[in-house]
């Protein structure tokens, strides 16, 4: 290899409920670095990080969206035009994993067809035994590892379960996207944002001047 | 009562509107100057506020109004008038630095009836504690719940301790509705005052053992709180959630970082603590919500502000078609640590500076935790400006840059949820031309520079503030943040700002000039805060040491001058606009 081929770019939308560690994920995804406590994001952050699987170099466009049902209604803003989705829960909150469900539907009903999406179940570390072996503690966990696989068999979906803290399979997560999405699908983007900037659809939104509500109650 | 509001001991207030209590912030001198020659210009109005004289052994303070005249005949024979007045006005003892820093316990802003250290009193009387054992300890308390009476935030305790209280406030506050068709009141006892602003369906309280906090000071913190609720959910849902259901509880929309965001207000504007920019906004609102100001070079403030302009008139053509990808972009800031650097706007629109403030809080409470430029993120996120819409939301794209070691944030609003894209495509063209080198040297050289203030070497003033009144912004000298020092100067400045005379009475055409002298003495140190102000600015400054009466006036005047030669390396002034 001579030449490094250009790299793809990989539209992606982090989705889950407040404080399963969507921002964790991506800290330790795109710094390596994970902070305990972190401040919960308002609205929503864009983030970039290339990632080179094999011979190809994928670079992700990450849109870190806020869990709070506040603003719930932003998030098709955020996934109509994504790739790929990770819908996150915590392995010890089960209203998380009912709520990754109601994304996976949101999902499927209203993104890209062909988007890729990866379930995963975060904060391993929190029932991870302190002694290295495989045993975990008891009664931390609240959602099996067989849910998890189920919920993503039944719906396509890839499946982690993750630690943000511990970094454990958080790589994987993106590979595993990575590798799933085929190299046609993602357009040879241009060098720069340009072209992906110009399919956003202006027209379509442009009435969304005055009232707002963010509030989905 | 319509231009007043008094407090007095044990009574309970009453007034029309909110409105008429902005207007009357400032109180009276403590001892008013009555030599001949200044005595006509005078001004005797009722005093709401004393500082107590038993608050430091050798408190001190004088005031006094001199006509533009007599201030000028200072200017130009500078041993006469004023220098003269002074040296009456001031005891004097040898010059001697204050070395050993003193706690905010010796300067007896708060009575400290357990005789606590420094550490002990802060966490019991001051520190936010949502436990219910030191509630009653707590010098302040803010309260937000609803007509109904449910609670929706309190500064400290659980809901188990306040619910009583809610009950209380809820009926106290129906009662003079019903009867009396008043709708603000501010009650006080003693030492202590309650007010209360009613937003229906929301009513926000304040309660404060804090001597130096007026009513109309807690009213306008009041007002804050409330306009921060507005910014993240807006009055229109608000109204909404309550219209459907008298009952609703609107901490079903707030977030934990919601809660986090009024703790860290309640904390600012009572004790400018606890973050970096947390004194900057104290004063800031101490001043009437002025705006600081950081200084830079005129020619590198206007090219900032064509990088602004530039990046407004940006277009993209593809497929045939030209976008104009500012289309929706209304304001770009930008700033270093909340201070603007440069600001755009359109012709006809301006954020106030309270809507400013209220963004700059937000912003930093979600501060990126990724520095690295190649990887920071950008925030996008919608936010309400009370002052600008109270119906509608605006976006917000924020991205802070580091250029060598200074955070430059670029914040730019857009009226469209949909146009994150061109928005960025904008931040990155601003970026872009902020890290040409050129421009990159110049700019971190200066940012550099701007904390340290030259004319502060020439002077032995340990600190000041200018205000320049008709822009409402301010410059300030570099603040250590630490509790003991914020609490200290917080308070020296809210006496120095209450103990001037309360209004500029015009003879003919005469610039009256007011000072206001004010000395603490605490154990064996010395603290002399002087003011000086006209139609153009207000002028505070505090020096560490009891120092000539002569040389103070001397040395405040050079700042002055220095200030009024700087102002265009100081002031942003009204932004750059386009049409």
């Amino acid at each position: 290899m001579s030449y490094p081929t250009p790299a793809t770019s990989v539209k992606l939308v982090l989705l889950g409920e407040a404080a399963v560690g969507k921002s964790s994920l991506v800290l330790r995804f795109v710094s390596n670095d994970f902070q305990e406590n972190k401040e919960p994001t308002i609205g929503a952050a864009f983030l970039t990080q290339k990632c080179t699987i094999g011979e190809r170099t994928i670079k992700y466009e990450i849109w870190d969206t806020a869990g709070q049902e506040r603003f719930a209604s932003l998030a098709p803003m955020y996934y109509r035009n994504a790739q790929a989705a990770i819908v996150v829960y915590d392995i010890t909150k089960p209203a998380s994993f009912i709520k990754a469900r109601h994304w996976v539907k949101e999902l499927h009903e209203q993104a890209a067809k062909d988007i890729t999406i990866a379930l995963v179940g975060n904060k391993y570390d929190l029932v991870q035994d302190d002694d290295e072996g495989q045993g975990e503690r008891e009664g931390v966990r609240k959602v099996s590892v067989e849910e998890g696989q189920n919920l993503a068999a039944e719906e396509g979906l890839l499946f982690y379960e993750t630690s943000a803290k511990t970094s454990y399979n958080v790589n994987d997560v993106f590979i595993g996207i990575g590798n799933k999405i085929p190299e046609a699908a993602s357009l040879a983007s241009s060098p720069e944002q340009n072209n992906n900037e110009g399919r956003i659809d202006l027209s379509t939104n442009a009435s969304s001047n005055g009232n707002r509500n963010l509030c989905s109650c | 009562m319509s231009n007043g509001f008094r407090a007095r001991l044990g009574s309970i207030s009453t007034i029309q509107s909110a409105r008429s209590l902005f207007p009357t912030t400032t109180v009276e001198p403590t001892t008013a100057v009555t030599f001949t020659n200044v005595e006509p210009n005078l001004i005797g109005t009722e005093s709401t506020y004393t500082p107590s004289v038993t608050d430091s052994e050798g408190f001190l303070a004088n005031s006094g109004l001199l006509t533009d005249d007599e201030v000028s005949d200072y200017f130009q024979q500078p041993d006469e008038d004023l220098s003269e007045m002074l040296t009456d006005l001031i005891r004097h003892t040898p010059e001697e630095p204050t070395s050993a820093k003193q706690s905010f316990l010796d300067v007896n802003i708060f009575p400290n009836p357990y005789d606590l250290d420094e550490e002990e009193f802060y966490k019991r009387h001051i520190e936010i504690s949502k436990e219910d054992e030191l509630f009653h300890d707590k010098l302040k308390q803010f309260f937000i719940l609803s007509n109904a009476g449910k609670p929706i935030y309190s500064m400290n305790g659980s809901d188990e301790i306040i619910i009583g209280y809610m009950g209380v406030i809820t009926t106290i506050i129906s009662t003079f509705e019903e009867n009396m068709n008043e709708e603000i009141y501010s009650i006080s006892v003693g030492d202590m005052k309650i007010v209360a602003l009613n937003k229906s369906p929301l009513i926000l309280v304040s309660i404060s053992k804090i001597a130096h906090e007026q009513p109309n000071v807690l009213l306008s913190q009041l007002n804050m709180l409330y306009n921060y609720l507005l910014s993240i959910i807006s009055k229109p849902t608000i109204d909404r959630n309550f219209h459907n259901k008298l009952n609703y509880d609107l901490r079903r929309i707030l977030t934990q970082l919601d809660f986090h965001n009024l703790d860290c207000l309640c904390m600012k504007m009572t004790y400018g603590l606890t973050s970096y920019d947390s004194f900057n906004y104290y004063i800031s609102q101490l001043l009437n919500a002025s705006l600081q100001q950081i200084k830079i070079s005129y020619t590198a403030r206007q090219r900032l502000n064509k990088i602004l302009l530039d990046s407004k008139r940006m277009r993209q053509n593809s497929d045939d078609k030209e976008t104009d990808l500012g289309a929706d972009l209304l304001f770009s800031i930008l700033s270093v640590n909340s201070k603007i650097v440069s600001f755009m706007k359109p012709k006809n629109h301006n954020l106030t500076n309270q809507d400013l403030t209220l963004l700059f809080s937000i912003i930093n409470s979600s501060k990126s935790d990724i520095s690295n430029d190649e990887t920071s993120e950008d925030m996008w996120f919608p936010i309400c400006m009370p002052n600008f819409n109270p119906n509608g939301f605006l976006y917000v794209f924020v991205k802070t840059i580091i250029l060598q070691t200074t955070p430059v944030t670029i914040t730019l609003l857009s009226s469209n949820k949909n146009s994150f894209y061109q928005i960025r495509q904008i931040s990155n063209y601003i970026i872009h031309k902020l890290t040409k080198p050129k421009m990159l040297s110049k700019l971190t050289k200066e940012l550099h520079e701007s904390n340290t203030l030259a004319i502060l070497r020439e002077v032995p003033i340990s600190h000041f503030i200018y205000k320049n009144k008709a822009l409402n912004q301010f410059v300030m000298s570099d603040t250590d943040n630490s509790v003991n020092s914020v609490l200290q100067l917080s308070y020296f400045y809210n006496t120095l700002y209450h103990t001037k005379a309360s209004q500029m009475k015009t003879i003919g055409s005469l610039n009256i000039k007011k000072f206001s002298y004010t000395r603490w003495t605490v154990d064996e140190a010395v603290i002399t805060g002087f003011m000086l102000s006209d139609n153009n600015y207000e002028f505070y400054c505090l020096c560490n040491y009891q120092i000539n009466s002569k040389e103070l006036i001397g040395h405040c005047i050079k700042v002055i001058k220095w200030c009024e030669k700087n102002y265009n390396r100081l002031f942003i002034g009204n932004g750059v606009s386009f049409t």
